[in-house]
């Protein structure tokens, strides 16, 4: 059975990266943290079968990523509910971080757009929440080297759509 | 002497060959000075991912979680402490109950005890003697024809003596 000093020992240092990659999921600060504080009550009320789980990490980022989508299907999507600038509740005070705040999201939401599936994960993970090929290994079943092949894929995929973009005159700049 | 640098991780990043720190390092690199040194096409996604990668939870997180956590553990307890508590009543009570029940139902329950107990003796009893009454026919049988046949000679040499 998992201990309280089990519990600040093992899982709460998966927070902040869990966090950031809950974050690209939803694009809300809240709405993430309250993802996140979910997961850490949920793996607690199952602490008596924790031990049972192998990758904890990967439980956890599971568990995180279907709770996000669940809340994403119920808040919908919309751009303009978006926070992901923090103190941005007075809005009319600063419009300009508002509008920043919003480029950012959009410009996030396209980068994840122009890769498929499992490229975009892979990306979320290492470039986003900030893990190595190693653990994104661990967490996904494949080796570091396949890692390191859909990393390449994905960074390669981003810079020609980005380029022709630009090209295009797609930009928004 | 940066540029040269920066410059030759943002090549090694898209071939996928910079590590978690080296990409670190080119960021700030990178992002010094507005961008300067980025293509226009890289700036905004170098600026966003870097938003994204360095967004944090506030210190206050872990004291909310753990106060959450601690209170489901007193919950637990008490949860605990309660159901103990609900047995001993119980059985408290029950053990009251009877404690108070009028003598006579208390007659007639041991009566009643008594009855069942009687029955079940005089049950095994007669199954006792049915079975000891059966292991003896054989032997009364034998005892009968020994008897018979006593008779029988009897008669032979009293029908002898009177010739």
């Amino acid at each position: 059975m998992m201990s309280l000093n089990d519990f600040k020992k093992e899982i709460l240092p998966l927070k902040v990266k869990m966090y950031r990659y809950v974050l690209s999921l939803v694009h809300r600060e809240e709405l993430a943290k309250d993802i996140i504080q979910e997961v850490f009550l949920r793996v607690w009320e199952k602490r008596d079968t924790m031990h049972m789980i192998k990758n904890k990490k990967a439980w956890c980022l599971k568990c995180a990523s279907n709770l996000a989508m669940d809340k994403l299907k119920s808040h919908g999507n919309k751009v303009s509910e978006l926070t992901l600038v923090s103190g941005l509740h007075d809005l009319e005070q600063r419009p300009y971080e508002v509008a920043e705040s919003r480029d950012l999201i959009l410009q996030m939401q396209q980068i994840l757009e122009f890769l498929p599936a499992d490229q975009r994960d892979i990306f979320r993970l290492r470039e986003l929440a900030g893990y190595n090929n190693q653990e994104i290994g661990e967490i996904l079943g494949i080796s570091p080297g396949q890692v390191k092949v859909y990393l390449h894929r994905a960074r390669q995929k981003i810079r020609t759509s980005l380029e022709q973009r630009i090209n295009y005159g797609i930009s928004k700049s | 002497m940066e540029f040269q640098r920066a410059d030759k991780l943002l090549k090694r990043y898209w071939r996928g060959e910079t590590n978690s720190s080296e990409e670190e390092e080119m960021r700030i690199m990178l992002l010094r000075d507005g961008g300067a040194k980025l293509e226009d096409h890289e700036r905004p996604y170098f600026d966003a991912v870097n938003r994204y990668a360095h967004a944090d939870l506030p210190e206050s997180f872990d004291e909310k979680i753990l106060e959450q956590i601690e209170a489901t553990v007193e919950q637990n307890t008490a949860l605990r402490f309660g159901k103990a508590a609900a047995v001993i009543i119980l059985l408290l009570a029950g053990g009251y109950t009877i404690w108070q029940m009028p003598a006579t139902e208390k007659v007639e329950v041991a009566e009643m005890q008594d009855a069942q107990k009687a029955f079940e003796l005089t049950k095994q009893a007669l199954y006792m003697f049915s079975s000891e009454l059966n292991r003896g026919a054989s032997f009364a049988m034998e005892l009968e024809n020994f008897d018979a046949t006593i008779d029988k000679i009897k008669s032979k040499d009293g029908s002898s003596e009177v010739q």
